[in-house]
């Protein structure tokens, strides 16, 4: 069975709580585990982030829709937005060795993206970005019947 | 996000209650600054309230620890909770902090 919930978003930083409360939502009513739920919540958090940045920059217009589906054993976050095209597969890998002075200070949002999911895959849309975050679930308990909008 | 310093001899201690994500994060940065700006270059931050984290603040963390080392201190790590430390693993950021279970072990670190 197939569960899908669905919200949209003002592009602003102050609405990255509200984004991580709707996928911690979305995880209480599917039963998915603390774990799972925890990687779901940051993957969506840099991600809409970087919409917020680097998409959208001072355009305070912009939306970020997110719609939280659960197939099988696997949670998917549908992420589209109308900002600049922005490939977070394109971003170069940040160096994560060395001491403290060597470290760039940036890059690191969407490596946690990639660590924290199973599969990333991102699409250029005509008007804008349509990013796909795939989490393979550990556990899921008894996910409450229906799905529900936000 | 609350933040609240706490003067423990040299040591600067600002415990932190709260998400950490771009919003809040250029906050702590800022109380890092300051406390750097001031001389107090020995921090702990007390991360025991803290239950979650993105890379926004895994960013602020990098300035101040770089800030604290450059003038002489250091920045060190008190009551890291599972998921905030699981964020620092995946950014390779635990072997550049160091990290005490409690702020009492952290203040003693600096030697009194």
């Amino acid at each position: 069975m197939q569960i899908r919930n669905h919200a949209v978003f003002a592009a602003r930083l102050d609405n990255t709580p509200r984004i991580r409360e709707f996928v911690r939502r979305c995880c209480a009513r599917l039963a998915i585990g603390e774990d799972d739920c925890f990687a779901l919540m940051l993957a969506a958090d840099e991600a809409c982030t970087n919409i917020v940045e680097h998409g959208y920059q001072t355009d305070a217009a912009g939306e970020i829709s997110l719609q939280f589906e659960v197939d099988g054993e696997a949670a998917r976050m549908t992420i589209t937005d109308t900002g600049r095209p922005f490939d977070p597969a394109s971003a170069p890998p940040p160096d994560l060795g060395g001491s403290a002075r060597e470290r760039p200070v940036g890059g690191i949002g969407i490596h946690l993206i990639h660590a924290s999911m199973d599969e990333v895959h991102y699409h250029a849309e005509p008007r804008g970005n349509r990013l796909v975050l795939v989490k393979k679930l550990q556990g899921r308990a008894h996910a409450r019947p229906g799905g529900e909008s936000n | 996000m609350d933040i609240n310093v706490d003067h423990r001899g040299d040591v600067a201690v600002v415990a932190v209650v709260g998400s950490i994500d771009a919003t809040s994060a250029p906050r702590l940065s800022t109380v890092m600054t300051e406390q750097i700006q001031a001389g107090k270059v020995k921090l702990v931050g007390d991360l025991s309230g803290v239950d979650y984290t993105s890379s926004a603040g895994l960013r602020a963390l990098l300035a101040s620890v770089k800030d604290s080392r450059s003038s002489g201190g250091d920045l060190r790590l008190a009551g890291i909770q599972k998921n905030v430390h699981k964020v620092l693993e995946m950014s390779g950021f635990t072997s550049i902090l160091k990290s005490f279970p409690d702020v009492e072990q952290a203040v003693a670190s600096f030697g009194g």
